[in-house]
């Protein structure tokens, strides 16, 4: 009787001994999956993304736009209002919103929840989501430019042990890097700032950094609001792809192709007259007060301009085409790619010729083909 | 004392070494400051006239196609050319292609740098031309190659320039635009070549404020090589004589490859520039605006002499002043010390007599009170010691008399001393005699106790037997 009570005792304390091993495993497993959890629901308790409603009905097209976004913002704003586009689609049963964000990452991760069926985002944005096959990229919406700010400084040369603040992974950041080893420098030469865009100005202004690199017209904004800045160097090298979510775009083409020919359009009421130019920055200037407080509206000739230079060189319709300079090894994408890598932000293992098989280089090229309407017909 | 070791040296010399590190280091702060300043100028200037040259080109560009767009547009040009377009004959002598031809001419005219202004159809056949049937009407254009790769963004409304003709002697650029029919559809192009040489050459060969080397240039990148695409300011070296291409000008690939902003690098000419560059998407040009790096910092080489100058003459006019100055403050002390060494020496008739107000003043009034005071204290001194050596001969002779007495008494007092030693040794002689006999005595009582005590026991023996 008394061997077997011990045995009993003794598969007790093995049972309470694993039960509590499990316990805490179980516990530790949880522990990280709040973690990621509590990562989700920062985007999701985000003050301005979490009034937005997205639709289950997959013929609503959702897009995530940056903003503000200088010329992307400006096209984006002429599709919404342009009258071929919503009579195809009504057509064709579909319905296309767009959503303002703040970064092109905040973007992909709405994406690759499904939430969003589609993104028009810059390189870095656009490379991150294509390695990971989360989107298909469709076309080119626009070449921009980045901008490298300062107040005492001239040169970039002079940038030598000063602190430079850039939106971390960003093309903004490549830039920069590029920028250096251009003259001669080394990343190591200058101390970094990691920092997103609307911070920037605060800090300039305090003191907290000597230059910045951001995009346009956030930039060209930046220096009109405080005069004693000006752009140390510019450089016309940033893209912006529109992107579709992979699965989506399967289904869907359609309504890609839509979307693809309204880009166009836009761009040619655009460049139809500077009228045209203006009206599309007040629109954008407008739309940006959603989600940034900078006055755009104030600065309707700078926008006009800087949206006259991005489109400027894209006039031609095959300006949308993803062709393969922009793609093809060794270009500036791919480079882009490698920098992404080594930043750590795609897997080491991951190589570009994988990658690039994401970028559809025939969508534009047939959407041109077929287009029946050239410009936009605007609805004010 | 050696001069290196003198406080005249030492103090002049700390004072003039201070004085130029000071001076040298507000000529080097003042310098670094200026140059910053003059720096900051430059570039700022320069910047202002790259941002100026590029809006004017921009503006340019921007008007010319304005122009076209108004052309096209224009409701008769375009029912004109409508009816031309539809006519199966080339309507060279019809009324509707002189109304058009008389637009075109009278367009032309206006501006100076319309080279010509065309109309074609789709396929790229002219139309109608400012320049009546020359050349031919009816044919395509020999220029036209560059417009029928556009010819789907015409079609759809867009507006195209085409740089063909950048190295051609007339350099020209071709404006392009749809003309619309009735229905709204593109049916024809019209086509404009704006001469470069008499509207925006001018603006580029205006060098106020860029100096007598500073030019602002217009390029091109042509696969590996840069066009320039005005004419530069200065003669080109040999190896470039007549040339278009210069494949060194890093700046200018910078430039016509979409960057902007301010460098310094080597012309054409391999003389340092600095210059500012910007883009211009709308023709993927860059636009140079530069000067030579010596002549752009002259200004800062005058500002180094000028410091050097004026800091030698500084301290050529500081450095006797304070000479002066430390003269005027030293020579008292070094007179004092003169001074002090003459009284060290026993002169105490030495006075400074001072006037001075200051520190020294009453130093110097001090060292004459203090001499003063030690004179008078010597006199003193000196007056006692008489006194003193008089007591001391006073003394002195006293002290010899008694001596002289003392010897004297001394004489007899060993004329005594011997006499009381002859009588002490006679009575020492006296005295052992006594103690001699003494003894005897005293051993005679004992032989005498003895023997009466032998005898008193030889009578007790001789009781008790």
């Amino acid at each position: 009787m008394s061997k077997l009570n011990d045995v009993k005792t003794l598969s007790f304390n093995r049972f309470f001994f694993i039960t509590v091993l499990l316990c805490l495993l179980l516990i530790a497993f949880t522990g990280c999956e709040k973690k990621q959890n509590a990562g989700i629901s920062d985007f999701e308790t985000h003050p301005i993304y979490k009034n937005y409603r997205f639709s289950n009905d997959e013929k609503v097209i959702e897009i995530g736009v940056p903003t503000p976004w200088a010329s992307v913002n400006h096209i984006v704003e002429v599709m919404k209002r342009d009258e071929i586009f919503k009579e195809e689609l009504r057509k064709a049963g579909y319905a296309v919103r767009f959503y303002p964000f703040l970064k092109g990452d905040d973007i992909n991760y709405f994406m690759k929840k499904g939430l969003l069926e589609g993104s028009i985002i810059g390189d870095m944005p656009t490379i991150k989501a294509a390695s990971e096959d989360v989107i298909k990229v469709m076309s080119v919406f626009n070449r921009g430019s980045v901008s490298l700010v300062s107040r005492d400084i001239y040169r970039v040369k002079d940038l030598k042990g000063k602190r430079v603040a850039y939106p971390y992974g960003s093309i903004a950041h490549y830039y920069l890097l590029r920028l250096l080893k251009e003259k001669g420098m080394s990343e190591n030469d200058i101390r970094h700032k990691p920092m997103d865009a609307p911070s920037m100005l605060d800090a300039m202004r305090d003191g907290r950094i000597d230059a910045f690199t951001t995009f346009e017209p956030t930039a060209t904004v930046y220096t009109k609001i405080d005069p004693t800045l000006h752009t140390i160097h510019r450089s016309f090298s940033s893209y912006a792809f529109l992107n579709i979510r992979k699965d989506y775009g399967v289904k869907h083409k359609e309504a890609v192709r839509l979307i693809i020919a309204a880009q166009v359009r836009a761009v040619m009421w655009m460049s139809e007259s500077d009228r045209n130019l203006e009206k599309a920055s007040a629109w954008m200037a407008e739309e940006s007060l959603k989600i940034m407080p900078l006055p755009l509206d104030r600065y309707i000739r700078q926008l006009n301009r800087i949206v006259y230079e991005d489109i400027a060189g894209n006039i031609g319709i095959s300006a949308a085409v993803i062709s393969g300079d922009i793609t093809g090894a060794g270009g500036e994408i791919s480079r882009e790619f490698e920098f992404l890598k080594a930043k750590g932000f795609i897997p080491e293992g991951k190589e570009w010729g994988e990658v690039v098989k994401n970028f559809d280089t025939s969508a534009a090229v047939d959407v041109i083909k077929g287009m029946k309407a050239d410009s936009a017909r605007i609805s004010e | 004392m050696k001069i290196f070791d003198s406080i005249r040296f030492r103090f002049t010399s700390g004072v003039f070494l201070l004085i130029i590190a000071i001076t040298a280091l507000l000529s080097i702060l003042s310098y670094k400051y200026e140059e910053q300043a003059i720096e900051k100028r430059v570039y700022a200037q320069l910047n202002a006239t790259a941002d100026l040259k590029k809006e004017l080109v921009v503006n340019y560009i921007n008007e010319r196609m304005n122009d076209l767009r108004a052309l096209a547009a224009a409701a008769d040009l375009r029912e004109s050319i409508e009816s031309s377009v539809h006519r199966k004959a080339w309507p060279s002598k019809t009324g509707y292609y002189t109304h058009s031809y008389q637009h075109l001419g009278s367009f032309k005219a206006t501006y100076p740098d319309y080279l010509s202004i065309e109309v074609t159809d789709l396929k790229g056949d002219v139309i109608i031309s400012s320049e009546g049937d020359h050349p031919p009407v009816g044919h395509a254009h020999s220029h036209r190659k560059g417009i029928d790769q556009f010819i789907d963004t015409l079609k759809r409304g867009g507006a195209v320039i085409t740089q063909d003709y950048l190295d051609e002697k007339e350099r020209h650029l071709d404006f392009a635009v749809g003309v619309r029919d009735k229905e709204g559809d593109i049916h024809a192009v019209i086509i404009s070549s704006i001469g470069l040489k008499n509207m925006l050459f001018p603006l580029f060969s205006d060098y106020t404020g860029l100096g007598y080397t500073g030019e602002t240039l217009l390029l091109k990148q042509k696969g590996d090589d840069i066009i320039f695409i005005n004419e530069t300011r200065h003669p080109r070296s040999k190896g470039m004589a007549g040339a278009e291409y210069h494949t060194k000008n890093t700046l200018g690939r910078a430039a016509a490859s979409g960057n902007e902003g301010i460098d310094e690098s080597v012309d054409y000419r391999g003389k340092k520039i600095i210059a500012a560059y910007r883009y211009i998407p709308a023709l993927r040009w860059g636009v140079i605006v530069k000067v030579d790096t010596e002549e752009a910092f002259e200004e800062i080489m005058r500002l180094r002499k000028r410091i050097l100058i004026l800091s030698l003459f500084i301290l050529a006019l500081m450095l006797p002043v304070v000479y002066v100055i430390m003269t005027k403050f030293i020579n008292p002390i070094v007179s004092m010390t003169q001074k002090t060494g003459a009284v060290a020496s026993g002169d105490y008739s030495i006075r400074v007599g001072s006037h001075r107000r200051d520190e020294i003043g009453s130093l110097q009034n001090n060292f004459d009170a203090m001499v003063e005071a030690l004179r008078t204290s010597r006199k003193e001194i000196a007056k006692k010691q008489l006194e003193l050596e008089d007591m001391n001969a006073a003394l002195e002779r006293k002290v010899a008399e008694r001596t002289a007495e003392l010897s004297d008494a001394n004489v007899a007092l060993t004329k005594a001393a011997v006499q009381v030693q002859e009588r002490v040794e006679e009575l020492e002689k006296f005295y052992e005699m006594a103690i001699d006999r003494e003894i005897r005595m005293k051993e005679m009582k004992k032989e005498m106790e003895r023997l009466r005590a032998e005898l008193s026991k030889h009578k007790k023996d001789a009781d008790g037997r």
